[in-house]
């Protein structure tokens, strides 16, 4: 146990300061993104001007590699799917745009959101079918922005043909257990139970696993409500913060190999509640069906379906926190549980950003 | 040396202070209260010095220099500002808040060293101002001033320069009471300039961001850094007084020194971008010895290289603080070494200027980022006092490096790209500092709200500072990149009632106004006989009084005459085409050989009339023409050396079109006119753009009696080449032109000194008018939309005369800023010009024409058209540049003049073309400006609590 010197920092409150410090670096992360000056004049800016997810193919004379992808590019033609696409090609009035995207290699693809963001990039050629290879890569980088969009456009689709079912309450707890298993969620559900086994607190689990089910349903029907009351505003905030939990991830675990101590894993409630909370962010096209079926279907509809939903993911949460205990107490047996433990949040860190 | 009456009452008053401070100091044993009272009186004189000083600028005495070189008929607060622009003015402003800080703080005291020490280093302020020449004697009789500054004429020029001189005399008096051993005054002191500096150097960072359009806030300008220096030895004294008092008090007096080296650096000319500060050679000495001396002071005490040389870490809290110093220090000694080689380098005349911005930024990062790192990741070690246990400490700490350590790999392979124009280097370390410096950030104010007993509220402040601290930093790892790099721009034209796109801004040029500034100010008093550019722009004036006018008149002439006749149109229009035979030429090799040959044929090849010489008289006209023609030479024989001139007599009638002309004698230059040689192709020699003269009769045309040859050759003259032809064009049809023909040239002639046989001693005096417009205004209007929100925001360029007579920079162009979130949108217009003259001195000699004589317009634009070649030289280069190419003077004073007077407002560049601008986004800058803020206002309220408290 750690026994804190008297005044000493105590772990909550250096793991508070943690989150703080990661959501207040993702943040800068973001604000700091190449900025985009829209030259009214060229191609891609009327392209884009159409409203549409565009793809540009940036491409060189001189470049072997183009010569080859090219012709499956001209294969799709112009637009496909409603997608429009575009190439440029380098030379001395096509400069700017390449700097303006850091294009530095050909071939180079991208896929650029309406207002000209970069959803995703790919440098060189495909494996496989490159026509298909490039429209699959390219539709789903499309989706990538759809389910992001403040908009909201794509939860509400989304909602709505989960609420076509008949069998949409079932859907919905369903949905909710398959939360635990998204990649935000379930390294750190792992990490969590880990240390909680080691530090040995968790004797009584069946009223935790009670606890836990209610907490994280608590942690996130706020998250759901926040996105009722406060839709753009959220939906701006979780899109840095992904990068935010992945940086308390890692200096959450990089704490704990240091010697300190998870105080979460002292409790079911705060933890679960806790997950809860960063695990809304991964299942934010759910969420917002929600309060698009407030809109569209009535309230009561949608009251109930966050609920079934968060009542999934409590039900998976305390499931995976049961499991990870029992693991843990196997660790706890060993030395390094803590600093494994640590690791593994570390790990899951990385993987979060998206390496 | 005569002095102003105000430099004596400063110099009495650091007379008596002297005396006091000597009498008292050797006179231990008896302690005299007269010596006492004496130094206080000259501390007090100083004090009031300063306001006679001010009143002097406030009343416009221009029998003081100062008054007379940096100031005008302003408005008031202009006029009051102006006290602290000239490099003199700044330094009396420091000896007087010196003073007033000593007074202060040592009412009760009877320490002699402190006593004698003030009197030395008021009265040495006191002297350097004087030398610096804060009380010279205006020698010359004025009725205005040169005006201040165009750059500094904004608001601005309080709260910068004021922080500046408040914080600098507060370090002084603080340096001088470590000297004499008042530490706890000492620190008070130290700890009142802190937040002053800090405001001054963040002031001036958006002073020069908002205003001056400088691009950022910062640019490693030397004047920049050398008040960044001070900062940098302040900070880390004010640590130091945690550790060991004898360290402070060292790193206290060296701080002084810094103030003493900053001021040298402001006044040695250092910086391109302060042009506005010139220098003495003296100052520079007695600046660098006193530097030299305070360090020296600084460094005696054998105890402050213990404690530095200790690097026992005891508990987290100590070696917080321990560490802090330390990366202070080691920034201060890397800032002052490489000013230092600066300064160095420049007094020894190796470079010009000291490297700023892209060239500084190379030495100076590299250089200071382990600095930093060090102080930002060791900050939350000192943030929860000794309560801090080593386990939760390393913990921190080590989170934060292993955080920062990651970001930095995914930067590295270029998962994470925060800057893409900018190096990999910067890059990785801005994401490596990301999270240690969030986490410094949360923890101090996570410290300082936090409960702890027997804390007070001004520890409780400080605390905030380190806080506010880890946003600025973070401010600069955001914005810093976007605001120092000159490559995230975008350069766009963008014409009337169109826009611009920058992030999510759309930015629409709506209208423009061009209109006069309201003031007045007289040009001609302080700049005839003593500018060089007024030197420079008597040239055109000179060459228009000495021949340039009367040929013109003649040319006038001639034309009319000419035309008159429907010959000039006839000749000037002519082309020739003709096959030559000529029995004996004459030919003239290169080796000086000549050679005669029967036989030679020249063929003339799309030949062109270039001169008229020599009109006869009746009945036809006898004429000398010259045309420019491809010719080739056939029947010369090839030799080694090449044919050069030829010449020969003919009877070849040649047909000009509508006419014939019967030509008798030929002269034929064989080599292109602008050099070189023809080629030979078997026997004939093929020369391009040859000069031929021919001399003939042409049939049919008579010329009356009364066409003199002069009138004629006048107008071959302009008709000579391009050049002269422009000249010619750009006077034709102005009101020059009229000017010129009726009582212009005598009236330009009488405005030189007379007698004065043209030499250089006549220059110096152009006629520009005594009363000017203060300058112009173009006002630029766009309308800003941001998702929904329509804004329109008007912005201003200003072209100041002073300024442009000065030679420093006459127009002052603002960048339009638009704040979106914790960024901004920057955007810069560059001036709209025409050639090489920016269309708001068009505008300003546009209206000024309507008002004054041609003449005195051509005067000004002569003496604007120097100036805008005088920027980017040194003064006495711009006259010898003028007088050796003279023409070339008078191309240009006439292309301004012409310009101006055929100039449209409302059919400006910008109605036609539009602006062009350069954008870019500058994200978090705004939390630079809410750290740095947030640091001085804690820090004042730190002061302010602390104060309270020991009054309690």
């Amino acid at each position: 146990m750690n026994i804190p010197k008297k005044g000493d920092l105590r772990d909550f409150e250096i793991l508070a300061l943690f989150l703080f410090a990661a959501l207040l670096s993702s943040w800068i992360i973001s604000i700091t993104t190449p900025p985009q000056i829209i030259n009214g004049t060229d191609n891609l800016g009327q392209s884009l001007n159409q409203g549409n997810c565009t793809a540009v193919l940036f491409w060189s004379e001189t470049c072997p590699a183009c010569e080859e992808l090219r012709p499956y590019w001209e294969t799709i033609g112009k637009e496909y799917n409603g997608i429009t696409f575009t190439d440029v090609k380098y030379g001395p009035d096509t400069v700017q745009i390449f700097s303006k995207y850091n294009v530095l290699e050909t071939p180079t693809i991208l896929v650029l959101s309406p207002d000209g963001k970069i959803l995703a990039r790919h440098v060189g050629l495909f494996e496989g079918n490159m026509t298909e290879a490039i429209l699959v890569w390219v539709e789903s980088s499309c989706k990538l922005d759809i389910a992001q969009e403040e908009s909201g456009g794509g939860l509400i689709e989304t909602g709505a043909r989960l609420f076509s079912s008949k069998l949409w309450p079932i859907a919905m707890i369903v949905f909710g257990i398959g939360i635990v298993l998204s990649p935000c969620v379930a390294p750190i559900v792992l990490a969590m139970g880990l240390a909680g086994g080691a530090s040995g607190t968790q004797t009584r689990q069946s009223r935790g696993s009670l606890t836990c089910i209610l907490s994280s349903m608590a942690g996130l029907l706020l998250v759901s409500l926040g996105i009722a009351l406060a839709f753009s505003l959220v939906v701006g905030i979780i899109s840095w913060l992904k990068t935010g939990i992945a940086l308390f991830a890692v200096l959450a675990g990089a704490y704990m190999v240091l010697g300190g101590a998870l105080p979460l894993t002292t409790s079911a409630g705060k933890s679960c509640l806790f997950l809860g909370v960063i695990s809304a962010q991964c299942s934010l096209p759910l969420l917002g069906a929600g309060v698009a079926i407030a809109g569209t279907l009535g309230i009561i509809q949608a009251v109930t379906g966050s609920i079934l939903l968060s009542l999934g993911a409590g039900i998976g949460f305390a499931l995976l926190f049961y499991a990870g205990s029992h693991l843990g107490r196997l660790a706890g047996k060993i030395e390094y549980g803590y600093a494994i433990a640590g690791v593994v949040l570390v790990i899951s860190g990385i993987i979060l950003f998206g390496v | 040396m005569a002095l102003h009456y105000t430099g004596y009452i400063y110099l009495l008053g650091a007379f008596w202070s002297l005396v006091g401070g000597l009498y008292y100091y050797f006179r231990r044993d008896s302690k005299p209260k007269t010596a006492l009272l004496v130094w206080k009186i000259g501390l007090g004189t100083m004090i009031l010095a300063w306001l006679v000083y001010a009143y002097a600028f406030i009343i416009q005495d221009y029998t003081l220099e100062p008054v007379y070189m940096y100031s005008g008929r302003h408005e008031l607060i202009y006029r009051f500002a102006s006290t602290w622009a000239s490099g003199g003015g700044s330094l009396a402003s420091i000896a007087s808040l010196y003073s007033l800080e000593i007074l202060l703080m040592t009412r009760k005291t009877k320490n002699a060293k402190t006593i004698l020490s003030s009197g030395l280093v008021g009265s040495l302020i006191v002297v350097i101002a004087t030398l610096q020449g804060a009380y010279d004697l205006n020698p010359t009789v004025a009725e205005a001033g040169a005006g201040l500054n165009p750059l500094l004429q904004s608001p601005w020029i309080y709260p910068h320069p004021l922080a500046t001189f408040l914080a600098y005399g507060t370090i002084l008096a603080a340096a001088t009471l470590s000297l004499a051993g008042l530490i706890r005054e000492s620190k008070t002191l130290s700890l009142i300039a802190w937040p002053f500096l800090s405001l001054a150097i963040l002031l001036g960072g958006v002073w020069s961001y908002e205003t001056l359009g400088w691009g950022g806030y910062w640019a490693w300008d030397p004047v920049e850094v050398s008040e960044l220096l001070p900062w940098l030895f302040l900070t880390a004294s004010l640590h130091a007084w945690l550790l060991s008092r004898d360290l402070a008090r060292s790193l206290t007096i060296i701080t002084g020194a810094t103030v003493f080296f900053a001021l040298l650096v402001t006044r040695a000319g250092l910086s391109p971008l302060h042009g506005f500060a010139n220098s003495a050679t003296m100052t520079v000495e007695l600046l660098g010895i006193a530097t030299i001396l305070f360090i020296a002071a600084g460094l005696r005490n054998p105890r402050v290289y213990e404690h530095i040389m200790d690097l026992e870490f005891r508990d987290p809290y100590t070696t917080g603080v321990k560490l802090s110093v330390l990366s202070l220090l080691y920034m201060g000694i890397v800032t002052f070494a490489l000013l230092a080689s600066s300064v160095i380098r420049i007094l020894a005349g190796i470079i010009e200027s000291a490297p700023t911005g892209d060239e500084a930024i190379k030495v100076y990062h590299p250089l200071l980022a382990p600095g930093l790192a060090l102080l930002i990741v060791s900050m939350p070690l000192s943030m929860f006092g000794k309560r801090l246990s080593w386990k939760t400490a390393r913990a921190i700490v080590g989170s934060g490096i292993v955080a920062g350590a990651i970001l930095a790999f995914l930067g590295y392979i270029g998962e994470i790209v925060l800057f893409p124009h900018s190096s990999l280097a910067t890059n990785v370390y801005a994401l490596f500092m990301l999270p240690p410096t969030s986490i410094a950030t949360a923890t101090a104010f996570y410290s300082a709200l936090r409960r702890f007993p027997r804390i007070g509220l001004p520890a409780r402040t400080r605390l905030i500072i380190h806080g506010f601290t880890g946003l600025l930093v973070l401010g600069i790892i955001a914005s810093g990149a976007y605001s120092f790099s000159q490559s995230y721009y975008l350069e766009q034209r963008v014409p009337l009632g169109e826009s611009i796109i920058v992030g999510d801004v759309e930015i629409k040029l709506v209208s423009y106004e061009f209109r006069l500034q309201e003031g007045e100010i007289d040009a001609y008093t302080p700049y005839a006989g003593r500018s060089p550019i007024y030197y420079a722009g008597s040239v055109p004036i000179a060459l228009m009084v000495l021949g340039f006018g009367e040929t013109y008149i003649d040319a006038l002439e001639g034309i009319k005459l000419l035309e008159s006749k429907g010959l000039y149109e006839l000749l000037s229009g002519v082309n020739i085409t003709a096959e030559i035979e000529i029995p004996d030429a004459n030919i003239t090799y290169s080796d000086n050989i000549t050679q005669t040959t029967n036989n030679l044929t020249l063929t003339i090849e799309n030949g062109k009339l270039f001169l008229i010489l020599s009109p006869g008289t009746e009945p036809n006209v006898t004429l000398e023409v010259i045309v420019v023609s491809n010719i080739s030479v056939k029947g010369l024989q090839a030799s080694n050396s090449t044919p050069q001139l030829l010449e020969g007599n003919t009877s070849t009638i040649i047909d000009l079109g509508s006419t014939k002309m019967n030509v008798t004698w030929l002269s034929a230059t064989l080599s292109p006119h602008g050099g070189g040689n023809g080629t030979f192709i078997n026997d004939t020699y093929i020369v391009e753009n040859s000069m031929i003269r021919l001399h003939g009769e042409l049939d049919g045309y008579k010329i009356p009696s009364n066409i003199t040859d002069n009138k004629l050759y006048g107008l071959a003259l302009f008709r000579a080449n391009d050049f002269s032809w422009t000249l010619f064009r750009l006077v034709n049809g102005t009101q020059l032109e009229d000017y010129i023909l009726t009582t212009g040239l005598a009236e330009l002639e009488s405005s030189f000194p007379p007698n004065c046989n043209w030499t250089i001693s006549c220059l110096g005096y152009p006629p520009v008018p005594k009363s000017l417009p203060e300058g112009a205004v173009l006002e630029l209007t766009f309308e800003i939309k941001e998702g929904d929100k329509v804004t329109t925001k008007t912005l201003e360029q200003r072209f100041e005369l002073n300024g442009e007579l000065q030679g420093i920079r006459g127009l002052v162009a603002k960048p339009l800023i638009v704040r979106v979130g914790t960024g901004d949108v920057y955007l810069e217009v560059y001036p709209p010009t025409q050639d090489t003259y920016h269309e708001l001195m068009i505008y300003y000699l546009h209206e000024v024409a309507q008002e004054t004589s041609p003449g005195e317009t051509f005067s000004l634009a002569s003496v604007l058209a120097m100036a805008n070649r005088y920027q980017s030289s040194n003064p006495n280069a711009i006259v010898d540049l003028a007088m050796s190419q003279p023409g070339l003077a008078l191309y240009e004073a006439l292309k301004l003049y012409h310009s101006a007077v055929t100039f449209d407002p409302d059919n400006s560049s910008i109605a036609t073309q539009g602006i062009l601008v350069r954008a870019k986004v500058i994200p978090g800058i705004w939390l630079v400006w809410t750290g740095g803020f947030g640091m001085a206002a804690s820090g004042f309220a730190s002061v302010l609590l602390g104060v309270r408290r020991e009054g309690e």
